[in-house]
């Protein structure tokens, strides 16, 4: 029997999959959506040090999971985003790193600021429209918010 | 950017150097909360009621602090019933977080730990006195 949650998680990653591959069988879609309902959620943000604190709460997985010892790649990060899509997993997104990017806009020579992520920019941007997606954080402000429990 | 355990290693040789000082408060290496990963290195200091976690995010080559909560000898952050905080946003709060001019290293990675370090030396006293009122239960709200 199918708890409720497992039943909208499987509609959302239903929908991913036909957006996948509309050639696919749906037996075959199914077979991916349930796949994807076993594994655990991947957890993308900025700054790992947030992505893996709050990985571990919710149980989530990390690109360092997926990367299991390889070295990161920018390259390597494209593929890591396009699997997981593939797959249909549910994506956690954590959202930025304010307090860092807030430093950084106050002073731009200041070594503990940095301006907003290349490499997360670019998962958000390769996440644009996937239906699995799921965003965690509050923004405020330009320069304020996060994951209420984690950032305040 | 990529790392090797051997890079992270050289991190944890780094944040030895400027934190040496964090023995003289009575913190300790503590190795079995300590990361090393493809993407992440992490060090941590233990004191008895205060944990000093020093990262590095490899992806954005990115240097930062967390102070955590220790609670019966184990870190709890604000997820596991404890506290944790930028140290950055922690100091700001309080009012004590200044530009500190420092002379840069060769090293990007380098100069922003000498800066960490000299935050929390000049401007942590209470985190550094690791009393169990250092850090609140929750959040400072």
């Amino acid at each position: 029997m199918s708890l409720p949650l497992d039943d909208l998680a499987r509609k959302g990653i239903l929908k991913a999959g036909r957006e996948i591959g509309e050639q696919a069988t749906p037996q075959a879609v199914e077979e991916v959506a349930s796949a994807a309902i076993r594994k655990p959620p991947i957890v993308i943000g900025e700054n790992m040090e947030r992505v893996r604190r709050y990985a571990q709460k919710i149980g989530g997985e990390t690109i360092d999971d997926w990367l299991g010892g390889r070295k990161w790649t920018p390259e390597l990060n494209d593929e890591f985003i396009n699997t997981v899509k593939r797959e249909g997993r549910e994506i956690v997104d954590i959202g930025p790193d304010f307090n860092r990017r807030l430093r950084y806009r106050l002073d731009p020579t200041d070594p503990l600021g940095r301006p907003p992520s290349i490499v997360y920019g670019r998962e958000r941007r390769q996440l644009s429209g996937y239906p699995n997606y799921r965003r965690v954080y509050e923004r405020f402000w330009k320069y304020g918010g996060g994951v209420p429990g984690l950032d305040y | 950017m990529s790392i090797s355990s051997s890079e992270c290693q050289e991190f944890a040789r780094l944040v030895q150097k400027h934190f040496a000082f964090l023995a003289d408060y009575g913190f300790k290496r503590a190795y079995q909360y300590e990361v090393s990963s493809s993407t992440f290195c992490k060090v941590v200091y233990l004191g008895k009621n205060v944990a000093i976690e020093i990262y590095l995010d490899v992806r954005d080559n990115y240097v930062g602090i967390t102070v955590v909560k220790v609670i019966n000898g184990v870190p709890k952050d604000k997820l596991h019933g404890g506290f944790h905080a930028d140290l950055g946003d922690y100091l700001k709060r309080r009012g004590r977080f200044r530009k500190i001019p420092i002379q840069p290293f060769e090293s990007s990675i380098e100069t922003a730990l000498a800066i960490w370090a000299k935050h929390l030396y000049l401007e942590g006293g209470e985190i550094l006195e690791d009393t169990p009122h250092s850090l609140p239960i929750t959040d400072m709200g």
